[in-house]
């Protein structure tokens, strides 16, 4: 009975392992997260509350750069243009800051798109009203690259 | 700060990844690669999904390729392009197979087994043998012919619609009515490659589609040039398929129309001119003529003839050997083409082959000779509503020095002529005809 | 040199129904010139984007999380650009061949410097 036990165990921990190296394996998927708000909320705050919100968020993305997970995030400025093209003529619309504009985006690595989802989920920003974050899988085909 | 060195950290480490794929960026495609995929891919999915469900064969490759324009265009072509293309197209009928349990039954007809267990290859010879199904598939009696064109076109060429559609300068409805009436009849046919039987009766039908498919690219009535060479070097590939094919045990019929279509390709440069015009044989720069192409078809003939069984497609390669071989226009061997023609004329007569035929006669018997001719098969046949008649007969008036009769003649040609190239090639005929005062 | 995003908005794909002779043409061109950008050093990444994904947002004291719905316009790529200022960064996404095969549009956004988080 007792060498039955041991064995069983033997067997669980083994498989303990194996699920770890394996999760571990797991290829890490890469996501765009689009940060968007009403206008830029952040011009918005008080000069107190705007430096707190650059804190928070600050931390929360140190944060994810030491886990591994963060590539690359960035504030955009809230200008810009939409370049279209019709009949071989271009055409050029300013920005409109007052309208759902992106205002930031984060370049993303995470298992799958629960992960990313949790990952977004627990950004400070959220604290406050106004904000959307669309979460985008970048490409990426399996096993081949 | 420790952000910014992490940051700094992944901007060298983007750095190498963008040296390491501006690499893989300098890969090309070869011309026509996606179009030829296309084709190969459709097969072989069918081959696992059923003939039936040929519509959702198509979609998975449209898919595949979408996605391959997504990722290569902003990551490079991979080393590989081929098997991205085979690998994500597996995955995805995969997963067809999987969520569609309906043909799960299908499956279960032929081969009892789980879908994990399903091996979708894509070797060279599945790719080949998949495509022979499929050309077969598409060429039987009980499909009429221009819809066989269309349907071969649309699946095993990559063709889409609005380019078969210009091909045969008709709508798009056209050919989508044509291709809906096809896939319907598709799916009546059933096909035992095994039967020798099978293979014989209907190897004359597809090799018939083929030409077809060849002279639609390579007859001059057509509008774009870019669209006549593809059509015609998807003629040769598909008939490549047939003479690689491990099935067909009498091929000297493919080897004989392979022959006639690299000696027709290979005087393609020469035929038009810079300002887009026809360059008729006598006129034509013999230095642009392909002579890789010609010895290509010469070998092919040598092989078709080893089987001496005479075919339409072994004289018509002989005749265009024989004007390909020749140093000049006058060194042309005119008697041994005209004979030739006339052992055409046993196995198939038609007046378009009888108006060929007479230029031969006038090089051989002189023009006079050769007018009488034409006069009697006008009376005889319908050739007279063909612009090409007039044109030709007009030549032979000419030679007569019958100015009146050859200018009339030219005339009628432009009348009758729809096609832009033609009628300019006529009017500059006729202006060297009418005399300047 | 600073730093822009460029975001690829279509309504739809337009060359969804592009021959695959057509797409091949579309990968060599549009391929061509994000590869000599990134030559130039002017493109430090460019990736496609799935179609799918979701929205996460914060209302009444709950985090919802609904999946992206493709409305009218989205985003099917992006391009991360260095270029000497918003001109040059406007000229080139003109320089997109895309724009010839079909009804994309680029938006051009410069990254902001803020300290502490860049």
């Amino acid at each position: 009975m007792k060498n039955l036990m041991l064995c069983t165990l033997g067997l669980l921990f083994t498989l303990n392992c194996l699920s770890q190296t394996n999760s571990e394996k797991k290829a890490q998927n890469e996501f765009m997260y689009f940060v968007y708000s009403d206008g830029n909320r952040v011009t918005d705050l008080s000069s107190k509350q705007q430096q707190l919100h650059i804190q928070k968020i600050g931390a929360y993305i140190q944060n994810l750069a030491k886990t591994g997970k963060l590539k690359d995030a960035e504030p955009l400025e809230m200008e810009g243009v939409l370049i279209g093209s019709k009949k071989g003529v271009f055409t050029e619309v300013t920005l409109n800051k007052d309208k759902r504009v992106i205002s930031g985006y984060y370049h993303i690595l995470a298992n799958d798109m629960a992960e990313a989802t949790a990952i977004a989920k627990a950004d400070p920003r959220f604290e406050e009203d106004g904000w959307e974050i669309v979460i985008r899988p970048i490409k990426k085909v399996n096993g081949i690259n | 700060m420790q952000i910014n060195h992490i940051c700094g950290a992944y901007n060298v480490a983007s750095n190498y990844e963008m040296n390491k794929r501006n690499k893989k960026n300098s890969r090309e495609l070869t011309e026509h690669f996606f179009r030829n995929e296309y084709g190969k891919i459709v097969a072989v999915i069918t081959k696992h999904i059923g003939n039936h469900n040929i519509n959702a064969a198509e979609d998975i490759v449209q898919e595949t390729l979408l996605k391959a324009v997504e990722y290569w265009q902003h990551n490079g072509i991979p080393e590989n392009p081929t098997a991205w293309l085979y690998t994500t197209a597996k995955n995805k009928t995969l997963n067809h197979l999987k969520k569609n349990k309906i043909h799960l039954d299908y499956l279960l007809k032929i081969e009892n087994h789980a879908i994990e267990n399903i091996e979708i290859e894509f070797s060279d010879e599945i790719i080949n043998d998949e495509q022979l199904r499929i050309m077969f598939c598409c060429c039987q009696p009980n499909i009429s012919e221009d819809t066989q064109v269309s349907l071969i076109l649309k699946f095993l060429c990559g063709f889409s619609i609005t380019e078969i559609s210009n091909a045969f300068l008709t709508s798009s409805e056209t050919i989508n009515k044509r291709l809906v009436r096809g896939r319907k009849e598709l799916r009546q046919n059933s096909l035992n490659l095994k039967s020798i039987e099978f293979v014989n009766n209907n190897l004359d039908t597809l090799l018939k589609t083929i030409y077809l498919l060849f002279n639609e690219g390579y007859s001059p009535t057509q509008k774009e040039q870019i669209t006549n060479n593809d059509l015609c070097l998807e003629a040769i590939r598909l008939t490549t398929i047939l003479t690689n094919s491990s099935i067909i045990e009498n091929k000297s019929n493919a080897y004989a129309l392979l022959a006639l279509m690299y000696l027709n390709i290979a005087r393609f440069d020469a035929r038009v001119d810079l300002d887009n015009s026809i360059v008729e044989l006598e006129k034509q720069d013999r230095k642009l003529w392909n002579q890789e192409f010609i010895n290509q078809g010469i070998c092919f003939l040598n092989i078709a003839v080893e089987n001496s069984k005479t075919s339409k497609y072994l004289i018509l390669a002989t005749i265009s050997a024989n004007y390909c071989i020749a140093k000049s226009y006058a060194e042309t061997n005119w008697k041994e083409i005209l004979e030739l023609y006339d052992k055409l004329i046993q196995i198939e007569n038609s007046p378009l082959i009888q108006l060929n035929k007479s230029v031969v006669l006038s090089k051989v018997s002189g023009s006079k000779k050769a007018i009488d001719e034409l006069l009697i098969l006008e009376q005889i046949s319908e050739i007279g509503k063909n612009h090409l008649f007039h044109s030709t007969i007009s030549e032979f008036y000419k030679n007569e020095n019958r100015i009146d009769k050859a200018i009339n003649s030219i005339k009628t040609a432009i009348k009758l002529s729809k096609n832009k190239r033609d009628i300019h090639l006529l009017e500059k005929k006729l202006n060297l005809l009418v005399p300047i005062s | 040199m600073k730093e822009f995003m460029l975001f690829i908005k279509s309504e739809g794909n337009p060359i969804v129904n592009f021959s695959p002779e057509q797409q091949q043409e579309h990968i060599q061109k549009v391929g061509g010139f994000i590869k000599k950008m990134m030559e130039s050093g002017h493109m430090k990444s460019a990736q496609p984007l799935e179609t799918e994904g979701s929205i996460v947002s914060f209302k009444n004291g709950k985090h919802i999380d609904e999946p992206f719905n493709e409305t009218k316009e989205i985003i099917s790529g992006y391009y991360h650009l260095m270029a000497k200022d918003l001109s040059e960064a406007i000229e080139i996404a003109k320089a997109d061949p895309r724009f010839e095969d079909g009804d994309w549009r680029i938006e051009v956004r410069p990254v902001m410097n803020v300290d502490g988080i860049n």
